[in-house]
């Protein structure tokens, strides 16, 4: 291993950024390296203190060795920090225990350590004076709270430390980032004087009038990221405004962020929110679908990700789906993850009316479903999004659990009573395989032919199939060969006019083995409109021709990269 | 992924480069402009069918750097999650590289003012320094200990919180 030491041979700067991101023990301990390496960690600007308790304690001795790492970690931070040469502009301090019934010990030692709190010590210590990144992560492996009982998406932790920045001065703070931390006390609004340009707070609560003096004071912030965050306000309790927010005054949260470009709101609980951010380009929202009430348009916006999670109420999800939707028409790219495809359904010319608006800018659409309705109702979902995007061009599905209904949720992992399908479907592919290789003049075209779909018929016409629509991506579980992935595939090879690339992931097998050969039918079905004109086995992609009136376009079937 | 490629696509310049080994390497101008260097180059007008001369890197890490530049061009507009995690799966396993690239990466980076992969080589090497005893570290990267054992003692007295390693019982230096 005793290659030439280049390292060494890097310039001071170099080292030094590199050593930035080096917990702090082995920063110091590289001045035991060689002379050459010396005192360069104290120039490295940054602290990162690193304490992980590792679950192998039995509860006696871990509970003692938490308290015992207490002093060990104050007189380690204390020393870094009192020697790094110049100031400090980076503090990470990265804390994690097994078991949030020791944090206290380590956090506060006992009563002969003087029950210094470790946070505040480290916080408040002089050397921060010019601090630009503050990250702090207190987390215990065993603390998700509530919410879990649902299903896996949902699982909101709670914070098990409490901390005030009250009393500091961070005069130039660019990045604060809190994990783990209820009733985050902020400064008051002055000490954070118009450096902030990214906030992040994980896993924990805060008072919203607090919060939002830091907003107000930080004409610079421009990212701001809140996961899993519970917004303490004046107006919390259980029974939450559930209807549309019209105005800021109905909502229960809301937030005003002048400058912010970038919002992450990934929010537990249900009510109202209003937003006030003109500047934004890109938003995520991870939650129940609720009322949302962007309060001054925001022309910027081009990328949009929403991902409800799952509600009981099927008819005021739907609603409040595609009504939150509705502050994000001008968006080019939208990515959408419902629990079920039934949220998106919405039948009745009326209802349509009331609840579907075009994007008119949608170039990217990603949907994601984790369960699905009957094929009917999966259609009408399809055919809603369709109608709404009259100029999208890359359209990407993903069905996962196509085979799971609501009703399978009892024992969702029992494959055995799809055992017999799938035996079947493989016996058709073993037949249709042979036949096709063989003899394929003769084989039977009519045999069990994939249907349409009722709602997506190719009589109704989507502005974006005839113009628009170059990519389809889809993904879904192969349950039967008429299944609603394999009906989708027909369509949209049948129906989108300008489609050059389909790639396809039904499962783990190799896609020439069945969807080519049904494509290959249907165009021995339609063969005025399309005819295959290449395979290629190699790389299991299969290329088409489409006869136009006046044109010729082609396109490519192709296994959707993992 | 349409927004991009027609970016890309609207300035579909190719920018050649030449390693100082003299080895040609080509790249779309949107991945140029990644390079700090290469953008006051191409600003200038001095990218030319001749392609500019790099002198200090040679051509195996420049060709990792054009890799690397096309990648992140492609995908630089309106992220969405997958494809920031794409990405970030690109780059872990980019930077799945031996020492020898690594400085390579890191030294050639820093010259042609790749930020994104400048700090990516960074963290790297901060990974690879993480986690592990001076001796190891020694190891890892072929440094010579000069110092005198009673030197040696000295430092370890000096910075005796750092190497008191976090199992008990105490494992003192």
């Amino acid at each position: 291993m005793a290659a030439d030491d280049r390292l060494s041979d890097l310039p001071d700067d170099l080292l030094c950024r590199i050593l930035h991101f080096v917990p702090v023990r082995e920063a110091a301990s590289t001045s035991l390296l060689s002379r050459r390496w010396g005192s360069l960690w104290r120039s490295s600007g940054a602290v990162n203190l690193v304490e992980h308790v590792n679950n192998d304690e039995t509860p006696e001795t871990a509970e003692l060795f938490c308290s015992r790492r207490h002093g060990a970690f104050l007189r380690a931070a204390d020393a870094a920090l009192a020697s790094s040469c110049g100031h400090v502009t980076r503090l990470a301090v990265d804390v994690e225990v097994p078991n949030g019934c020791w944090i206290g010990k380590f956090l506060n030692g006992d009563e002969t350590a003087g029950n210094t709190d470790v946070l505040d010590a480290v916080v408040s210590h002089p050397a921060l004076r010019r601090l630009e990144e503050l990250h702090l992560r207190v987390v215990a492996s065993d603390h998700s709270v509530y919410g879990s009982l649902m299903e896996e998406e949902v699982r909101w932790n709670i914070g098990i430390y409490s901390l005030s920045l009250a009393s500091l001065t961070f005069e130039t703070l660019r990045a604060l980032d809190i994990t783990g931390c209820n009733m985050l006390d902020l400064p008051a609004a002055c000490a954070f004087p118009r450096r902030l340009e990214t906030l992040t707070l994980r896993h924990g609560d805060v008072e919203l009038t607090r919060l939002q003096r830091v907003i107000d004071a930080s004409p610079g912030l421009t990212t701001l990221h809140f996961e899993s965050v519970f917004f303490i306000t004046d107006n919390n309790s259980d029974d939450h405004y559930h209807g549309e927010v019209v105005d800021a005054g109905q909502a229960c949260v809301h937030l005003r962020c002048p400058a912010a470009t970038s919002l992450v709101l990934e929010l537990d609980r249900s009510g109202g929110i209003g937003i006030d951010s003109p500047k934004l380009c890109s938003f995520r929202y991870k939650g129940l679908p609720r009322p949302l009430y962007l309060k001054s348009p925001a022309p910027d916006m081009t990328v949009v990700s929403l991902h409800f999670i799952h509600q009981m109420e099927e008819d005021t999800t739907r609603v409040n789906f595609w009504r939150f939707t509705h502050n994000f028409t001008d968006v080019k790219i939208l990515k959408l993850v419902v629990h079920n495809l039934v949220h998106l359904a919405v039948a009745g010319k009326a209802s349509r009316a009331e609840l579907l608006r075009a994007f008119p800018n949608l170039e990217r659409l990603l949907l994601e479903a984790l369960e699905m309705p009957t094929v009917k109702k999966s259609a009408v979902a399809i055919a809603n999004l369709l109608r709404c995007c009259p100029v999208l061009r890359d359209l990407t599905l993903k069905l996962i659990r196509t085979r799971w209904t609501a009703s399978d949720w009892s024992n969702p992992y029992d494959k055995s009573r799809f055992q017999p399908d799938f035996d079947n479907s493989i016996d058709h592919f073993k037949r249709r395989t042979s036949n096709a290789s063989l003899n394929n003049e003769n084989s039977d075209r009519h045999g069990d032919e994939v249907s349409d779909i009722p709602a997506l018929s190719r009589r109704r016409s989507f502005t974006c199939l005839q113009s628009s629509l170059r990519k389809v991506n889809l993904k879904f579980e192969l349950s039967t060969l008429d299944c609603f992935g394999v009906q989708l595939v027909k369509f949209f090879a049948q129906n989108a006019m300008v489609l050059e690339e389909m790639c396809i992931d039904s499962g783990n097998r190799k896609l020439h083995d069945h969807m080519n050969l049904n494509v290959e039918r249907w165009v021995g079905a339609d063969s005025t409109k399309i005819s295959l004109k290449r395979k290629n086995f190699a790389e299991s992609s299969w290329e088409f021709s489409r006869v136009l009136p006046g044109s010729t376009t082609r396109f490519t079937v192709l296994p959707l990269e993992r | 992924m349409a927004a991009a490629t027609d970016d890309a696509g609207d300035s579909n310049e190719m920018i050649r480069v030449v390693s100082s080994d003299g080895e040609h390497f080509e790249m779309p101008e949107a991945a140029a402009n990644l390079s700090l260097v290469l953008r006051h180059m191409i600003e200038d007008d001095c990218a030319d069918a001749a392609g500019i001369p790099l002198a200090v890197v040679a051509a195996k890490p420049l060709a990792k750097i054009v890799d690397y530049c096309t990648k992140h061009a492609a995908k630089s507009s309106g992220l969405t999650i997958e494809e920031a995690e794409e990405l970030k799966r690109f780059d872990a396993e980019f930077i799945e590289v031996d020492t020898d690239m690594l400085y390579d990466l890191l030294v050639a980076a820093d010259f042609m003012g790749v930020e994104g992969l400048s700090k990516l080589a960074v963290q790297r090497t901060a990974d690879l320094i993480k986690g592990k005893t001076p001796e190891q570290n020694r190891e890892t990267f072929g440094i010579v200990n000069d110092f005198t054992p009673e030197e040696e003692e000295e430092i370890c007295k000096e910075n005796e919180w750092a190497f008191q390693i976090t199992k008990p019982p105490s494992r003192l230096c």
